[in-house]
Formats: structure tokens, sequence, C-alpha cells
């Protein structure tokens, strides 16, 4: 298992996984979801074959409601 | 100033005149139905965290209709770096180059920073962005931000969620006399009548949030508000009489009763 940080929060997941698998291990829609890792905005296209690092920060973000 | 009974912004062509803002409804199922109301067909959305320990109801569910064509915003950045990078994320999120362009630091009133946004719209455009940015009245700015390339402006009424009406009129009228791109009056509008206002004047658009999602029945406050638009874009074309000091008799002033 690694460390990574997710939306300032430590969480443990399995070692090389893909963004993918990382959502899956979360159980998060990924509906309307985009994802960075260490401010780089992550292509869905990408989510299979991006392998996150052990301490890679990672922002997740949603819609929600606003004006 | 756009004279065509459609409004174009981008290539895109919009129906209604009445932009919605998604915020503050006590519940998805009442937002959807004031929305729908409305017939408003761009709809703002914030973006937020993800809060990975809950499940949370997904308010795009909510938002689906083909008509509704969704403008995320930048609220919550700081400056021009952050809001670059928010609307990157909000359009892998959402699959859209549009963004609405909002960097207010200061919480009390939630002024928009005008050298961070004209900072942010340059770049934006410059990465293939369909920019609306949130900004004062401020007639300088405007064009500044069409030289940069923002394919339309959204000066404030008033602060955001004030309800205070069109507190920025004569500044708004100098805007909308000089812009080559559409004027929407975002922020601060409280009534139909502010909205209408903004019409008559001229005004493009009018983006309305906190007045329809506060009110006790906001489906009716919607449907005031589609019909407020509608009313001052119809005055706005057909052309406002001119106002006189002087009375002008509308009878004619013949004494029919005595000679």
């Amino acid at each position: 298992m690694i460390t990574v940080n997710i939306n300032n929060q430590p969480h443990s997941v399995k070692e090389h996984s893909s963004i993918n698998q990382l959502v899956k291990q979360l159980e998060i829609s990924t509906q309307g979801v985009a994802i960075a890792v260490n401010n780089q905005v992550i292509s869905r296209a990408t989510w299979d074959t991006f392998q996150i690092s052990e301490g890679d920060n990672l922002l997740i973000i949603q819609a929600t409601q606003g004006g | 100033m756009n004279t065509k009974s459609n409004l174009s912004i981008a290539g895109k062509t919009f129906s209604s005149r009445l932009f919605t803002g998604t915020g503050k409804f006590s519940s998805s199922q009442l937002m959807e139905e004031a929305l729908l109301a409305s017939e408003s067909e761009l709809v703002t959305v914030a973006l937020k965290r993800v809060d990975v320990a809950s499940k949370e109801d997904d308010m795009l569910q909510h938002l689906k209709q083909p008509h509704i064509n969704l403008l995320p915003n930048t609220s919550g950045v700081r400056d021009a770096k952050e809001a670059v990078f928010a609307a990157e994320m909000a359009r892998e999120a959402l699959e859209t180059n549009w963004v609405k362009v909002e960097i207010h630091p200061d919480p009390k009133y939630l002024l928009p920073d005008a050298i961070e946004t004209l900072k942010a719209c340059e770049t934006l455009v410059k990465k293939g962005f369909v920019v609306m940015p949130y900004i004062h009245a401020d007639p300088v700015l405007c064009k500044r931000l069409e030289d940069v390339g923002a394919q339309c402006v959204m000066p404030l009424g008033a602060p955001i969620g004030t309800n205070k009406g069109l507190k920025t009129i004569d500044f708004l009228k100098i805007i909308i006399e000089q812009s080559t791109v559409p004027v929407i009056v975002d922020a601060g509008l409280g009534a139909p009548s502010h909205a209408s206002y903004a019409m008559e004047i001229g005004a493009d658009a009018v983006l309305v949030n906190t007045a329809i999602a506060v009110s006790p029945n906001p489906i009716q406050m919607a449907t005031a508000f589609k019909m407020s638009v509608e009313a001052g874009r119809m005055a706005y074309e057909a052309k406002l009489a001119n106002s006189n000091l002087t009375a002008s008799a509308s009878s004619p002033l013949t004494q029919f009763l005595y000679e």
C-alpha cells in the first residue's frame, strides 16, 4: 500500500494503482468529476494508464450548486 | 449590444435571455423545477472538492434536460492562476469550454478583482475557452476584456446576493452603449422589475440566482423572472417613449361639457 493525499486527507491505496483503479477503490461516482495530480489536470482519457505514486497530492472535484 | 431577438454568444444561440444559477435552493428537486419554469438555457454551477467519505445526491442528475447548458464558475479562487486551473478542471469535469470567470477574494462584499479577472480571461481565451467574466460595472474594464477576446461581459447590478437591483445603472448604460459583445447583467437582481429594467435599457441577458432560489415559491418566482425578462426585452426592441418634464395630453382637451 502507498499513502497519497486526496483533497488534503491521507488515504492508503494499492501500489501501482491507475486513476481508474483509485476511483473504484474510493467508490466515488466519476460522473462530472475531474482529477488533478500534483496540480496537473489528468484527462479522463488517460485515467486508465496514469499511475499514482507515494505522496502524490490528488484533487478531486465535482459540480455543486452555485451562482 | 445585440439587437436580434435571439441572443448569440460565441456562436451559440439562446432563445431565453434569462440565465440562472443553481445556488441556495432548498433541494435539488425544487431547483430542477424552478429552472424548468425559468426556461433558462444557461445554468451556472460551482465546483467543490468531492467528499470521499460521503455519498451525496448528484446534482447533475437534476440538470440533464437537453436545453440546459452548464456554465461552471470559478467561485472560490483567489487569483488568475487559480481561476485558470479551476477552468481546466471544470472543462474536464463537465465537458464544456465555457466558464464564468469569477474572482472575488473578499467574502464580505464578494466584489470581483478586476486585475486578476482580466489576466485570467486573457490566458483562458488563448487556451480556447469561452469566458464570461463577472466584473464590476466598469466600462473601461469591459473594453479591456473585449480586447483580450472575452466573448461577453457580466457586470454586476449590485453585490452578489444583496437583491438591491441596478445600483450601477448609469455605468451599465455606458457599458451597453459601448460594448461590441453581449452584456449580461449579473448579481444583485432581487426582483423581476430589476431584471426587466436591465433588459429595457438594452442588456442582452441577465443572470439571476438568489432572488429565485430563496423565494418561498421558487417556481413561481422563476416564472415571474422569465416573464419580466421577456417584457423588458420586448420593450427595448419596441423602443421606449421619451420622458418629459411637462405633461402631454393623451386625451383630447376640448371642453365638451361647456362652452
